[in-house]
């Protein structure tokens, strides 16, 4: 046997090759439909707990920030999130940082809280969408009405029953930032100091691990990380979403990524192996 | 005084009042900030005629020079701008209208889509780089493969236990090297927007009048 | 024997700094104990264990109201506080709460402003329109209707303030870093300052000779960004280097204000061009692509702020075979950039870049960021020995905001 040419094969093999098994590995679970158990980190708990300890009555401000790129990821946070809020009768004042997800936001809203049969003006609004996060969030500490005068739906917010007498942090009993670019860190750098409530991120996977150290110093006092904290804070919501059945092909797909890397390493090994031998 | 020394002053000016703002908690804070900020909006929107007429220009050479199928790029380009344009400015962009069902319909799959190839990208980067190579390397490796694992849950059933590894590498060195790095990050921006702000860095034109 | 010195530095900067992790836990817990204890709650329940009359117990008002404009705002907003009544505290739920009476002083209009529930002892008054005195009443309730008023609280109305005391560390920081920044550039010429190395290492690769345009693109965030601002500096300096050894460059940018900006910088450099993208991350990434794949790319820099599609850009210039040299501030980007990259400027390193290659610049810039990063060492050090030794006012000093 050949095994130089072997080993050369292995370590070039055509990018399109890999490409087809990570397919196959997400592809073939989420088309066989199994929903995954996990097991909640601490923040993804802590995330929970926060909004467990509201009461009804009290109200959430939301802001999201997100593109459909990194909807399949932060959506069934959200869905989650507000199933989690509505079935307590907490309300939410919600705000887009990103044009794009602006729409996506509230369709997002409003199918939720028809479920729950939450009624626009009274148990939730939507402000609308803003650029420029910290001078967004600085306003906002202030006072909403002179940033968002009114809705995007033309109601003045001073004629709206939720958002009449709002007149700035103090009036929210938690902020929740659901995020997949760099408003969340903006609201912990500018949120955090003018804000003495929780703050509650819901962060893609990517920038999950970054927001570890603000974790641990308690600037948020819950994290939702990646497809995998939405698939542990579906099962603490107690709901079959997206997430715990998108975590298995997930899963699957981790497993390929590793037997991919050792393939990798055991050719490249080889191939050293094979150079010293030859001399 | 010349035109640069004028942009320098300037510059300081609009930088003092967007640091003063920031102090200031009565009105006349909340007023400054947002002036500073409608300008910036529309700076930024005139920015944005300004780089779609050269985007327009750029595709027009473009669809001059290419020949044969090389042609329906640019030519796609146009046909999506005028759609675009068109529905936007004259008919509603409400849920269900054209507008709306060409960004639900077309460019949010699309954008999925293109955000989805990272996938596939990270494996054949991972199956590339992640190699035995050196000290270094090895320790990223064995920290991709302790994260792969123990992030998910058919990890634990593989390696048990493997979570308190992965759990450790995120709350420890992660924790350490990433607040070191933002603390890094954070001294050289103040320190590159004070220079902004003073006029040591600029425009290159203003070092080469 | 360098090698071994690098990873002695890697290890001890993580164990260090690791250590403030534990260090704020403490004292963030120490800071609320002592609050809480600071209020007095700890007596007040202490009287309810030895005393149970509950029924018998007389009503009575809420006293020692203290009323104050709240602190460090734009006015509008009043702070109330007062002592419990006694039956709140020791009737056992025989208080069913209390109710906030508001009226301007010169009339004696009382009206209703807010309902609150038993044990609450204060009340943000955020409709109190700035000077316009106020007084307040707080009214007792139980669940068999009774009620008890309390003295008038004294007149008290809401201003706007023009100054947050709190932010005083932030202006000495500003002052200090100003004062720095005056003094690293007049400091006279001095021997060579050592120069990261992949700085140098970025400089000898531009001035190399190239067939094909060097394509540069100086991130996907916009121009507020510092990092696109210390990128477009670093693009300058580049362009001097290329104009002496002739060679071009191709600019690729997703943000409009940049372009305009990466035009101006390329008007000192023939043959070259700058190309406005999309401010969309997707769409450029895939025009970036396309445009690596289908012409000729000898090196590639991207240096700026990027976001997931890091990976997009890189792996684009990988497939094409370039030589990548790549920068971002954004830390979650660093893996991708270092597996894919044969070059990687981390973090702050992009900030120096620019003022690194300028003959003018690199002295001041680089000693002003090592001051600076000395000052920040010496900070930390201190906050953990605070912490570890409750020096509660060295922690206070660095708090800036309501908490």
């Amino acid at each position: 046997m050949d095994y130089p040419a072997l080993v050369a094969s292995i370590s070039g093999i055509d990018r399109r090759v890999i490409y087809l098994v990570i397919a196959l590995s997400i592809m073939v679970p989420l088309l066989l439909a199994s929903y995954a158990r996990v097991e909640p980190e601490i923040e993804t708990v802590s995330f929970y707990e926060r909004i467990q300890d509201l009461s009804e009555g009290d109200i959430i401000l939301l802001s999201v920030d997100y593109m459909p790129g990194s909807a399949s990821e932060l959506e069934p946070m959200i869905t989650a999130f507000l199933k989690q809020v509505f079935s307590k009768h907490i309300k939410i004042v919600a705000l887009s940082l990103n044009a794009q997800g602006t729409g996506l936001l509230e369709s997002s809203i409003e199918n939720v809280a028809a479920e729950y049969g939450k009624n626009y003006g009274d148990d939730w609004v939507f402000l609308g969408y803003r650029p420029s996060s910290p001078a967004v969030i600085i306003s906002l500490s202030g006072s909403p009405h002179s940033l968002f005068p009114e809705d995007p739906r033309g109601n003045e917010l001073s004629d709206l029953p939720l958002t009449t007498d709002l007149n700035g942090f103090e009036d929210f009993n938690a902020i929740v930032a659901i995020a997949s670019g760099a408003s969340a860190q903006d609201w912990v750098i500018y949120g955090y100091e003018r804000y003495t409530g929780p703050i509650l991120v819901g962060l893609s996977g990517g920038i999950g691990p970054a927001f570890q150290s603000f974790y641990d110093t308690h600037h948020v006092k819950g994290i939702i990380a990646g497809l995998q904290g939405a698939a542990e804070y579906e099962q603490l919501v107690g709901i079959r979403g997206e997430a715990l059945r998108a975590v298995f092909a997930q899963s699957v797909a981790h497993l390929v990524f590793v037997g991919l890397i050792v393939v990798g390493n055991l050719s490249f090994l080889a191939a050293l192996w094979i150079e010293r031998a030859m001399g | 005084m010349n035109r640069d020394n004028r942009l320098r002053i300037m510059v300081l000016i609009l930088g003092l009042l967007a640091i003063l703002q920031f102090f200031i908690p009565h009105n006349t804070g909340r007023w400054i900030n947002r002036f500073l900020l409608d300008w910036l909006v529309i700076l930024e929107f005139f920015a944005l005629i300004a780089g779609i007429v050269a985007l327009v220009r750029g595709q027009l050479i473009s669809l001059r020079k290419t020949q044969g199928n090389a042609r329906i790029y640019p030519g796609l380009f146009f046909v999506g701008l005028a759609i675009m344009i068109v529905t936007g400015l004259v008919g509603p962009i409400a849920e269900g209208s054209l507008f709306d069902t060409c960004f639900r319909w077309f460019l949010q799959p699309l954008q999925s889509t293109l955000f989805s190839l990272l996938a596939f990208y990270m494996a054949y980067a991972a199956f590339r780089s992640f190699r035995l190579k050196s000290a270094p390397a090895t320790i990223l490796l064995l920290s991709a493969v302790i994260m792969l694992m123990g992030r998910m849950p058919l990890g634990e059933r593989v390696i048990p236990n493997i979570s308190l590894f992965a759990n450790w590498i995120v709350r420890v060195p992660n924790v350490g090297s990433t607040r070191g790095l933002w603390i890094g990050i954070g001294l050289a921006g103040i320190a590159t927007a004070m220079r902004v702000i003073i006029g040591i860095e600029g425009p290159a034109s203003w070092r080469r009048r | 024997m360098n090698g071994c010195r690098t990873w002695i530095k890697v290890v001890l900067l993580m164990l260090i700094g690791s250590i403030p992790l534990y260090a704020q836990i403490n004292t963030a817990d120490a800071l609320n104990d002592s609050v809480m204890s600071g209020i007095g709650m700890d007596s007040v329940f202490a009287e309810v264990d030895s005393i149970a009359f509950a029924d018998t117990l007389p009503l009575t008002a809420v006293d020692n109201i203290v009323a104050h404009d709240s602190p460090n705002d734009a006015g509008g907003v009043v702070e109330l506080y007062w002592t419990l009544s006694r039956a709140d505290v020791l009737g056992q739920g025989r208080v069913s709460g209390y109710q906030v009476l508001r009226s301007e002083a010169s009339a004696d209009e009382f009206r209703i402003i807010a309902r609150l529930g038993p044990g609450t002892d204060r009340f943000v008054d955020t409709n109190a329109p700035a000077a316009i005195d106020y007084k307040y009443i707080i009214r007792t309730l139980t669940y068999s209707g009774d009620f008890v008023d309390s003295e008038v609280s004294p007149v008290v109305s809401s201003s706007g303030q023009w100054f947050r005391p709190q932010y005083i560390p932030i202006i000495v920081a500003i002052v200090v870093i100003a004062f720095l920044m005056f003094i690293t550039r007049r400091l006279p010429v001095m021997d060579e300052i050592w120069i990261f190395p992949s700085i140098r290492n970025l400089a000898e690769t531009v001035i190399k000779p190239h067939t094909e345009p060097l394509v540069y693109v100086p991130g996907t965030g916009s121009y507020s960004c510092m990092a696109t601002i210390a990128s477009i500096t670093l693009m300058e300096q580049l362009i001097e280097l290329m104009r002496e050894h002739d060679n071009d460059m191709e600019v690729n940018v997703s943000d409009p204000m940049t372009f305009s900006a990466a035009t101006e910088c390329l008007e000192n450099l023939d043959h070259s061009t700058a190309y406005f993208i999309s401010p969309d991350k997707a769409v450029f990434s895939m025009a970036y692509t396309h445009k690596m794949l289908t012409k000729p790319v000898e090196t590639a820099i991207l240096m700026g702020t990027m976001d997931d599609e890091s990976l997009l850009l890189t792996e684009a210039g990988s497939r094409a075979g370039a030589f990548q040299i790549a920068g971002t501030d954004n830390v979650s980007q660093i893996p991708f950039l270092l597996s894919t990259c044969e070059l990687t400027l981390i973090g702050e390193v992009l900030f120096l870049a620019g003022p690194q290659l300028s003959p003018d610049g690199y002295r001041a810039a680089t000693l002003l960021h090592d001051r600076l990063k000395r000052i920040a060492w010496i900070l930390l050090l201190l906050g953990i020995l605070g912490a570890k030794l409750g020096w509660d006012w060295y922690i206070r000093l660095f708090e800036t905001g309501v908490r």
